[in-house]
């Protein structure tokens, strides 16, 4: 089963799409800044990121930024995953690599869900909004 | 120019009134040294003009002071025959005089004439010795005086000029001052203004005086004023016609912008008049005239010699200088605070401008800022309602699942209205971006249903979809899109009564796609769907207390659609229904 990297300061959120996404079954790793995301990477390649923007010590833009090359990381794909959009940002975001990006306050669960399951079937270099 | 002036009056109000005053200040400053420069250039000219015009008077003051002189050293040649001669007689006299050429070289300068002291004791004596020259010689006037100075001696000596010989001058009291005058100072003495009568050159009496100088015996003592009384024999004297004595000396000076009156004595009244020039009369009617006297002094007489000019006195150039020294001050002047109220108007302007640019910035990331902060809790609610819903913490009663519904979709209002207010902003500011790529439109439509599903079977409401063909794609941003959509079925449902249906329909014509939303709602009167699209207004019908609502979803639909290079309308039937459609270009 898909592993799914979780990336969101905001711990009501984090645990709530745990919750959500494992019992889909997936594996979850978390993280809650740039930094802990980086370092979560090192020990096991996800093959999903959910990504939150506004993160405190390191953001998400700056930790695409640190995980360039995504050459890397052929087979991962990245949902940036924000309650922010401005559209700088988010084109920034698409510029290191991201694939996707989903307004958080869009997303029931199931919407979640099915946007996971959508994103992990696909090949690299679709997008979907 | 108004709207001009209007707009530069929002951007910078406080500021244009100040900036106006500070430009009316320049110009009045700067208008008030034009009028000063004016002024001085004008009060300049006058003064050079006036000072030009007081040296040709001096200069002709001294001309006539010169003349006058001259002629006196003619009649003072004429005394020295009796110092170089035992006698002068007639013939002697005309030879001397005739000599002189005086009617050409002394304009003015009549017949030369010498007059004889005779005391009244020798005077029988003196007449009997006269008539044996010339008989029937008197004295003319008649009558016993003191003393009797005739006239022995006249050249020319012919006409009526021979009937001088005799007279007395001496009787007559202005020639009797003026003869005492260089009896008693041994030099030059004129009389007052005479007019002196016709003569065979002169047809018209003509204003004058006489000229006198005095002959005294030879070797006498003359150191004092008694000396020169007892040594006195005689005087040599000789009319000058005012006229012809100035014309002939500053008549080619005067031109028709000049002319020149001279007075006996310092008032100038017409009785004392004894020269004016011809061109007094017409130089009197022009404008501007400038005057200016110099006194002359003529032996013990004083005369005063009054010029005039107009102003072409001061070349065109000089006089046209003040003008041209205003004008150009007062343009100047316009430029100058012209150009300052520009450049003042077009800081502020730009100034404004740049405030404004910074304002929507610093709107814009507040209203992205708030938006975010805003969502984050909502979202949390809305994970954890609906995982509640969707039985992740267990089974949940019909009871449960009811209330938790409602809870959601209040939380969904929340974040729908959120959403209004971010987009509005945008909107507003211009800075609503469409990222534009192809939609599957159906999947879209599904996707709109499925996220309003139960609050429609709540309504016990049901959607029908009717699609023009399979796989209709159209180019539009699928967020901004939705949006409109979601609004469309969600007004649709909330003015529904419940057990209706709504229907969806799509249509392909051309190149333009329209997605219909019909309802068989509440619907929309006349009179309120002008104000349908506004801004903030909502439409009070029976349902809209229960509906609720911000009042810009449709608002936002217009300029959603207005981007996409589409449209929205509506048509609807009050108590029956309306349909909302939707149409955008597929490309």
């Amino acid at each position: 089963m898909a592993h799914i990297l979780i990336v969101e300061d905001e711990t009501s959120l984090n645990e709530a799409y745990t919750i959500i996404l494992k019992k889909e079954g997936y594996s979850i790793s978390n993280a809650f800044n740039g930094v802990q995301a980086l370092e979560a990477i090192k020990q096991t390649e996800p093959d999903l990121i959910l990504l939150d923007l506004r993160m405190p010590q390191m953001d998400g833009v700056e930790f695409l930024r640190n995980l360039a090359p995504l050459e890397n990381y052929p087979a991962m794909k990245i949902i940036v995953f924000s309650n922010y959009d401005v559209q700088q940002d988010i084109d920034e975001a698409f510029k290191l690599g991201a694939t996707h990006y989903m307004l958080k306050a869009w997303a029931s669960p199931r919407e979640l869900v099915k946007v996971v399951a959508q994103t992990l079937k696909e090949t690299r270099k679709t997008r979907v909004s | 120019m108004r709207k001009k002036l209007k707009l530069i009056g929002n951007l910078a109000t406080p500021s244009l009134k100040t900036y106006i005053t500070a430009a009316t200040v320049v110009l009045l400053a700067s208008l008030l040294v034009s009028f000063w420069t004016w002024n001085n250039a004008r009060t300049s000219l006058k003064r050079d003009i006036a000072t030009t015009l007081q040296g040709g008077t001096d200069g002709a003051r001294d001309m006539v002071i010169s003349k006058i002189g001259t002629y006196a050293e003619v009649l003072n040649g004429a005394a020295g025959l009796f110092k170089a001669l035992p006698t002068v007689n007639q013939q002697a006299w005309t030879n001397y005089v005739s000599h002189l050429n005086i009617q050409n070289r002394y304009p003015g300068l009549q017949a030369i004439v010498y007059s004889e002291v005779v005391p009244d004791n020798e005077r029988d004596a003196y007449i009997a010795g006269r008539q044996t020259d010339r008989p029937g010689f008197s004295i003319r006037p008649e009558g016993q005086r003191d003393v009797y100075v005739p006239v022995r001696l006249i050249e020319p000596n012919v006409g009526e000029n021979a009937q001088v010989i005799g007279f007395d001058p001496y009787q007559e009291p202005a020639r009797k001052k003026a003869m005492d005058q260089a009896r008693d100072t041994g030099a030059l003495s004129i009389t007052s203004r005479l007019v002196l009568v016709p003569d065979q050159n002169n047809p018209k009496a003509s204003p004058g005086f006489i000229i006198f100088v005095p002959v005294y015996s030879n070797n006498a003592p003359l150191d004092t004023v008694n000396e020169r009384r007892a040594a006195l024999i005689g005087f040599v004297s000789a009319g000058v016609r005012s006229y012809e004595l100035i014309d002939g000396l500053l008549g080619s000076a005067i031109t028709e912008n000049s002319a020149v009156q001279v007075f006996d004595g310092t008032n100038q009244d017409a009785k004392n008049l004894i020269y004016e020039s011809p061109t007094l009369s017409n130089l009197r009617k022009q404008p501007g005239i400038i005057s200016s006297s110099s006194v002359i002094t003529v032996g013990s007489n004083r005369w005063t010699l009054v010029g005039y000019v107009n102003q072409s006195i001061a070349s065109k150039a000089q006089r046209n200088q003040p003008r041209l020294f205003l004008i150009a001050g007062i343009l100047f002047s316009f430029m100058i605070a012209g150009g300052l109220l520009f450049v003042m108007i077009t800081r502020a302007r730009h100034i404004a401008h740049e405030k404004n640019r910074e304002v929507q910035e610093a709107k814009d990331s507040l209203i992205s800022l708030a938006s975010h902060q805003l969502r984050t809790p909502a979202t949390g609610v809305k994970q954890f309602i609906g995982m509640l819903m969707d039985g992740y913490a267990g089974d949940v009663s019909k009871e449960q699942k009811r209330m938790l519904q409602k809870a959601y979709q209040s939380n969904e209002r929340q974040l729908e209205i959120i959403n209004q207010i971010l987009h509005v902003t945008r909107a507003d500011s211009g800075r609503l971006v469409l990222r534009k790529e192809p939609v599957d439109l159906h999947s879209l439509i599904r996707r709109v249903i499925d996220e309003h599903a139960g609050s429609i079977k709540d309504r016990q409401q049901r959607v029908i979809v009717s699609k023009a063909r399979a796989g209709l794609s159209v180019q539009a941003d699928p967020q901004y899109l939705t949006m409109v959509l979601d609004n469309l079925l969600s007004n649709a449902s909330k003015y529904s009564h419940p057990r209706t249906t709504i229907r969806i329909t799509t249509k392909q014509s051309g190149d333009t796609i329209t997605i219909a939303v019909s309802d068989a709602g509440v619907g929309i009167s006349d009179e309120d769907m002008p104000r349908l699209f506004q801004k903030f207004s909502r439409i009070d019908n029976e349902l809209s207390i229960e509906a609720g609502g911000t009042g810009i979803g449709l608002y936002l639909c217009e300029q959603v659609m207005t981007l996409h290079d589409g449209s929205i309308t509506v048509k609807s039937t009050e108590g029956e229904g309306s349909t909302f459609t939707v149409s955008l270009p597929s490309k």
